[in-house]
């Protein structure tokens, strides 16, 4: 399935309510360049639903996302913005490339939560235990943050704007932020796993994955790479 | 057990139980959903606290711990109570109160016995109904949800009606999560179920680029946009299951499937 990341990165950085929380996704910049990049994408967000009133209905095509594309490629130069906060930008709307996909990535983040919250428990080495937790808490940075209420409640005509082109999901970008930090802590961990654990001992975090991935979703857990 | 007596339907049962696959949603349908009770929806209250809702589509639900059909009259899960030889009405475990649903109301839905079809999935249901004696203690804990995408739109009402009757008394934050968290789901799935079966045939005809010659709400939609609001609609169960889970709420059971399942790529059958 194609991915749509650009259009709702675009969406959530033209938005006031986010304006003050760029930090919290990785871009760090002065409030000068967010608003030339704020008023960047609002340009291309006009271009993105051109005349649709919702963003359900408007072109998806190709040759639009390639537009869009071109069109912040133009903005993050015309900008100045930082390399740091290009790749960052770049990272966002590129991470459709991961092999596991989105859905998967989110369960093993939220499992892992919940093991070394002692909400589920796991015959795990406490080696493994362990070395996940002491690197948890430089992962997560967003999560207590209430996103929904800054964008559900913000009163800028801009964010009213976009409020509506999801009518049924009026906090869809809030909902959007969570999965950005959802996905930077999924990258930092299967990272970590890769790089820290021991064959033996991440062929047993991945066995606990896949038989607590079941046990929650019914599912198998699909996990087509190995860490 | 004894019958309710004191309650009046405000109306016969119209029709049979809707299908969600008798009449195509045409385009995104934004601000409808399925289960919502519009405003002709009227509730009354029955002897143990239990509500009935006559739905404007003609649905007689009730909302006891055993699911009622109103088109067979007949519940879904088989009655734990023995029933009487005596009265052999009584001793049919799927008649609802008797087999007289508009005189009579059985809210608890333990009447009687002896059981014909076999409906394993509704087990847990048949499970909470042993609770009902009780009925604070209701289900809170136990609504099953099926993959079957009408049973859950089902469950989803009678979980919502179960709060808004107060019967469970779950604390208010966990409740509205809950609540919410059976409304993405009931939405997800319908919306899956609209990939499936693609009555506007978007998957040719307006894949990713909508088609005008499409007609009515088909036209300014496409196959993509639709994955991208199931997609949407995933992204923010998944929050809610965060904050649930964060909060000790209890997460309904087939929640983190619908949170993670893949969006179908095509339609059914292409």
């Amino acid at each position: 399935m194609r991915s749509y990341e650009l259009d709702k990165l675009v969406m959530l950085l033209s938005a006031d309510w986010f304006f003050p929380y760029w930090d919290l996704i990785g871009i760090f910049t002065k409030d000068k360049k967010k608003s030339l990049l704020r008023e960047g994408c609002r340009e291309i967000v006009r271009q993105i639903m051109s005349t649709a009133t919702e963003y359900w209905g408007i072109n998806f095509s190709v040759a639009r996302v390639k537009e869009s594309r071109a069109m912040l490629d133009a903005l993050l130069k015309r900008c100045d913005l930082e390399e740091a906060n290009v790749n960052r930008i770049i990272g966002i709307i590129s991470r459709e490339e991961s092999p596991v996909d989105e859905g998967t990535r989110w369960l093993l983040v939220s499992m892992t939560e919940m093991l070394l919250k002692g909400s589920i428990t796991a015959p795990l080495d406490t080696a493994i235990t362990e070395g996940l937790r002491r690197e948890w808490g430089r992962w997560q940075n967003t999560d207590e943050f209430e996103f929904k209420s800054c964008c559900l409640n913000s009163a800028s005509k801009w964010d009213q704007y976009l409020r509506n082109a999801t009518p049924d999901l009026p906090a869809m970008l809030a909902d959007y932020v969570s999965a950005i930090a959802s996905n930077s802590t999924f990258e930092l961990l299967w990272g970590f796993i890769n790089v820290n654990f021991t064959a033996k001992q991440r062929y047993e975090l991945l066995n606990w994955y896949r038989s607590a991935g079941q046990s929650l979703t019914g599912e198998p857990l699909r996990l087509a790479q190995e860490a | 057990m004894q019958l309710a007596s004191n309650s009046v339907l405000s109306q016969p049962p119209l029709a049979a139980m809707p299908q969600l696959s008798e009449k195509p949603r045409l385009g995104f349908a934004t601000k409808k959903t399925a289960w919502n009770p519009g405003p002709n929806v009227c509730n009354f209250t029955v002897t143990l606290g239990l509500q009935v809702v006559v739905s404007e589509n003609g649905v007689r639900e009730t909302y006891s711990a055993r699911y009622y059909n109103p088109l067979t009259g007949r519940f879904l899960s088989r009655d734990p109570e023995d029933g009487s030889k005596r009265d052999p009405k009584s001793l049919h475990k799927y008649l609802y109160a008797g087999g007289e649903p508009v005189n009579a109301t059985d809210p608890s839905g333990r009447a009687e016995l002896v059981a014909t079809a076999e409906l394993d999935f509704w087990q847990a249901v048949k499970d909470a109904a042993l609770a009902t004696a009780t009925a604070a203690a209701i289900s809170c804990a136990y609504f099953k949800v099926s993959s079957a995408v009408h049973l859950m739109v089902q469950y989803s009402q009678s979980f919502n009606q179960l709060f808004s009757t107060g019967l469970c008394s779950y604390g208010s934050e966990c409740e509205q999560l809950v609540k919410d968290i059976y409304r993405y789901m009931n939405t997800i799935s319908q919306r899956i179920d609209d990939l499936l079966i693609d009555w506007c045939d978007l998957y040719n005809k307006a894949y990713d680029v909508p088609n005008p010659s499409l007609p009515g709400g088909c036209a300014g939609t496409t196959w993509v946009g639709h994955q991208q609001q199931v997609l949407g609609w995933q992204q923010g169960l998944r929050n809610l299951l965060k904050e649930a889970e964060r909060k000790g709420c209890l997460i309904p059971p087939g929640a983190w499937d619908l949170a993670t399942r893949p969006i179908p790529s095509q339609p059914r059958g292409n």
